[in-house]
């Protein structure tokens, strides 16, 4: 026990070179710069003040005196989570004070076992980057992390030793890519564990992607993003033609005059009666991508789904509220469908041709009814005359529209620019005054093929809204004004923005530069590409997939369990042959005599061999008496250093080496 | 304090192995590893990382806690790298006195041509730190180990562990090497030296003529002061070596016979009587029941003395 605590009493007393310091303080922050990007800005400016004091402490030469500011830091730390919990939530909150203690940590640490703890709390640093994240870029970063940290560990713990092992950066990373193969193959193979425990939704304001609510503007925002929403790989690369590729998302039936909403019955309501015609189906499986997307977007429309996502009355799909991270979702579709055909319920028709009571629309009511009348009176003539009525007059398609576009009277009469969800919002209400029932659907219009992974990728960019008009004999069927006004953004499945004017100067730069070059639409595709494999086989590799993978390597039979044997059984056997291999490397001496004996050989062919019992310095010397041998002072040299490497200094080794092996090089 | 029953265990198991002064650690797959007390929360933490990657779902999750808990097994195979194949060797240590420490040479080399970071040696007294050995090289530490009894001792076991590189996992490997150490008795006791026999003339002489002064002729000991051989007489035969009376006062039999008290505390009262002998620079002989030490002086003849007294 007095040992023990004398130990201690020596470890507190023991004072490190700044180098280590400044090891363990980059190691430190490497592993908390990358949270920083996801905590509130008052948590990461209080981890930043904490590294910076540090740093100073032990720039002024007094890395203990970083202490003094451990109180103050931490409490501020542990108040902005108290503010920000509301916000926040448990997860976030929890990796927020992770990242606190670190930092404090950090300002009282003074010993062996305090950069030891700083270590260990690094690691789990990392892991909770990984909630947010798992990017390749975030991957990489990881491991340049770890290798920082490693580097530090190696660096304290042989911080008394003259002879340091792993002590160079190369060293470090040999060793991570040594262990990165094994830990590859374990990651494959280990099979996945259902969670232990519930747990709390990660991160409540990570919900992105389409809104429950069309307030005119949010797509338009939505739009000016190139991040992808989903992916979809089409079974038999079979895609429907471009025209048909529309991502059903959130109907909206009620209108308030400002925005349009959806109703609640529609989750509690039967779903509306469906046909399709055979023959159109198209088969896919939908990946999302995005970690906190509340809606499934399936082509328009979807006949069998996945059974753990909630389908709505008008076939609308929310994922439910617990799921978290990214799943798969195999799908069959009809392109070809008549919804609720037959009949119209009552409470339907009454929220299809729902106004609010306060909205004055004289010009539109007037334009409905000249349009109802021109199609000869039914909803489908309607629908054609309108469609008419935006194409030949001049309206303009555009990501900025002019103020006032919301309204629909001053959007149709004067101002004529707008988005999809202007067209939509106006086709709607047109039709509602005329006594068709009509609703609005949101969701996403095309998609690209990537022709490196043969998925299709649809992104932000091509979130849009288009109309359902209830026609008597047809049921709900779609029509896009859009298409109308701008059919090249339909045809060209939402990559021709340049072509719409104005509207292509607020797409995402990303997507308009690699419209105009080839070969960063090429780039785009093959990081696209590289990003879908990392989705399909890093982040969603679940138990199913392993199965599937493990079949198609021929493991079929195997149990999980055998195959991680199996792994651990050539890990040691592989650090067995690593441990051998090294040895041999480094046997710096036996490299020597190899050289040594390499040039005896070549001298025994020219007839010159070693008298018996001649010491090989000596016969290096006579070898340069010969007349052939060229410069005879070479010879001597060599043979001194060989002598002064193998008797006196094995630090000459090297040296011998490179003068013998000239010596084999200019032999005559 | 309780005898430990492990390290007893040990001691049992040690002895039963043969000795010699030399041995070989066994290939890195042969050597102990487990993890030390930073290995244990390192592992722990593992734990935490993995559970905390399955109930998020966080596939990469698993991904860095695999490649973190593969860094660690590695390092394992580091640790027992960094002892396979050393050679150690043991030499005879110094005589000591009892109580005190006797300082054990041991010598740990190297031959597979790879460099070894640091390493501690210990036993059961003491701990020293080895900083590195050379590819090839051979390095040679002083290990105390603290000697209660007198006679011939065994060194006792000696252990060499490491944690390097990462100090996760700790390898050690216990030895019982040949090699011994001859201890003294403890110098104690409080008695005067006994009355020395001094010729009356030259104890009258003594204060007029100095220090320097010739008195006898004795037979030559081994160890004796070659500036003082009377190579004149020696040149008839024996060894002959002078006496002055000057040099130390009057010589002195230390006899165990006149002693009191048990066997040890005889002996430690004529070691204490031969230190201070040596340091007055008096000539003395030893008599002992089973042989004596004629009379002489310096360092040879001490430890002639003193060897006698060892092994009594």
């Amino acid at each position: 026990m007095g040992r023990r605590r004398a130990m201690a009493a020596a470890d507190r007393q023991e004072a490190f070179p700044p180098a280590l310091w400044w090891k363990v303080i980059v190691a430190s922050a490497s592993a908390q710069l990358p949270l920083l990007f996801f905590l509130p800005l008052a948590l990461a400016a209080v981890v930043l003040a904490a590294l910076a004091v540090k740093s100073a402490a032990l720039f002024f030469g007094r890395p203990r005196r970083a202490v003094y500011f451990l109180a103050p830091l931490f409490l501020t730390g542990v108040l902005v989570l108290w503010l920000h919990y509301p916000t926040q939530g448990v997860s976030n909150s929890f990796i927020g004070l992770l990242a606190v203690a670190t930092a404090g940590k950090l300002l009282e640490s003074r010993n062996s076992r305090d950069m030891r703890l700083l270590f260990l709390l690094a690691l789990c640093l990392l892991l909770a980057v990984l909630i947010h994240a798992q990017s390749i870029a975030v991957f990489v970063f990881l491991l340049v992390s770890l290798a920082a940290n490693l580097y530090a560990l190696v660096a304290l713990t042989q911080r008394n030793s003259r002879i340091r092992t792993l002590g160079r950066w190369q060293d470090v990373a040999k060793l991570l890519g040594l262990a990165l193969p094994f830990a590859v193959v374990l990651f494959v193979f280990f099979p996945r564990i259902d969670p232990l425990w519930g747990l709390p939704r990660a991160n409540p304001r990570a919900v992105t992607g389409l809104p429950d609510v069309m307030s005119l503007g949010d797509i338009s925002e939505l739009v000016r993003s190139d991040a992808v929403a989903f992916r979809v790989r089409f079974t038999a690369d079979h895609a429907p033609e471009s025209h048909l590729l529309y991502w059903r998302g959130p109907v909206l039936w009620s209108f308030d005059g400002g925005a349009w909403q959806q109703r609640e019955s529609d989750f509690s309501a039967r779903q509306e009666t469906l046909s399709y015609v055979r023959g159109s189906e198209i088969r896919y499986t939908l990946i999302p991508v995005k970690p906190g997307a509340k809606w499934l977007t399936p082509l328009d429309l979807p006949i069998e789904m996945a059974q753990k996502a909630r389908v709505g009355a008008a076939w609308q799909i929310r994922l439910p509220e617990e799921k978290k991270g990214a799943e798969r979702y195999p799908f069959v579709s009809a392109t070809r469908y008549h919804l609720s055909a037959q009949a119209l319920s009552r409470a339907d028709r009454r929220d299809g041709l729902q106004l609010p009571a306060d909205l004055a629309l004289p010009r539109t009511h007037a334009l409905a009814a000249r349009l109802y009348l021109e199609g000869g009176g039914n909803g489908a003539g309607f629908a054609a005359a309108f469609l008419r009525h935006v194409r030949d007059n001049d309206y303009f398609y555009s990501l900025a529209p002019l103020p006032g576009a919301g309204n629909v009277e001053t959007f149709l009469f004067e101002r004529k620019i707008g988005f999809c969800e202007h067209f939509a919002n106006a086709m709607a209400v047109s039709a509602r005054s005329v006594g068709i029932p009509a609703r609005i659907v949101i969701g996403y219009q095309g998609g690209a093929r990537n022709p490196i992974s043969g998925d299709w990728v649809v992104r932000e960019e091509n979130a849009h809204a288009w109309v359902e008009l209830w026609l008597r004999g047809r049921g709900w069927t779609r029509f896009d004004p859009t298409a109308a006004v701008a059919p090249e953004r339909i045809r060209a499945a939402g990559l021709d923005g340049g072509l719409l004017g104005a509207s292509g100067k607020n797409r995402a730069l990303g997507a308009r530069l690699a419209e105009k070059i080839g070969a960063l639409a090429w780039l785009r595709d093959a990081v696209d590409a590289t990003q879908s494999f990392w989705q399909n086989w890093v982040i969603d590799l679940n138990a199913k997939r392993q199965l599937s993978l493990f079949a198609y390597l021929g493991l079929g039979g195997w149990l999980p369990w055998q195959i991680v044997g199996g792994v651990f059984v050539m890990f040691s056997g592989c650090s067995a042959l690593w441990y051998l291999l090294r040895r041999r490397k480094n046997d710096r001496r036996d490299a020597l005599e190899k050289r040594a004996q390499r040039l005896l050989g070549k001298l025994r062919k020219r007839g010159i061999r070693r008298l018996p019992g001649e010491p090989f310095g000596s016969f290096l010397g006579r070898v340069g008496r010969h007349p052939k041998a060229g410069d005879p002072e070479c010879w001597a040299h060599a043979a001194r250093a060989y002598r002064m490497a193998r008797y006196y200094d094995p630090a000459l080794t090297k040296t011998a080496e490179k003068l013998i092996a000239r010596l084999d090089r200019a032999l005559w | 304090m309780g005898i430990d029953p492990i390290a007893r265990l040990r001691s049992v198991w040690l002895g039963r192995q043969p000795r010699s002064a030399e041995k070989c650690l066994p290939s890195g797959a042969r050597l102990p590893v487990v993890p030390t007390p930073f290995g244990l929360a390192f592992g722990a933490l593992l734990l935490v990382l993995f559970v905390w990657s399955v109930n998020y779902r966080i596939n990469l999750g698993y991904g860095l806690t695999f490649l973190i808990a593969t860094i660690g097994l590695l390092s394992a195979v580091l640790t027992v790298g960094y002892f396979a194949h050393l050679r150690v060797h043991a030499a005879d240590a110094a005589p000591a006195w009892a109580g005190e420490a006797a300082w054990f040479p041991v010598i740990i080399a190297e031959s597979d041509g790879q460099a070894r970071p640091g390493l501690w040696l210990s036993n059961r007294h003491a701990k020293v730190w080895c900083d590195g050995i050379d590819p090839g090289a051979a390095t040679t530490l002083s290990l105390a180990q603290t000697v209660a009894r007198r006679g011939w001792q065994d060194m006792e076991p000696i252990q060499l562990h490491t944690s390097f590189p990462l100090g996760i996992f700790v390898t050690w490997q216990w030895l019982n090497l040949k090699a011994r150490v001859l201890v003294y008795p403890k110098p104690e006791g409080d008695r005067a030296l006994p009355q020395g026999f001094v010729s009356t003339a030259r104890e009258a002489r003594k204060g007029e003529t100095g220090e320097e002064e010739f008195s006898a002729l004795a037979a030559y000991q081994p160890g004796e002061a070659l500036s003082r051989v009377a190579w004149k007489q020696s040149a008839r035969g024996e060894m002959q070596i002078k006496r002055f009376a000057g040099a130390g006062g009057a010589e002195v039999t230390l006899d165990y016979h006149v002693l009191p008290g048990d066997v040890e505390t005889r002996l430690s009262q004529l070691a204490q009587w031969i230190v201070q002998c040596e340091r007055e620079e008096r000539p003395y002989a030893l008599k002992l029941p089973d042989g004596s030490v004629d009379i002489g002086l310096g360092a040879a003849h001490r430890d002639r003395c003193l060897r006698l007294l060892a092994e009594f």
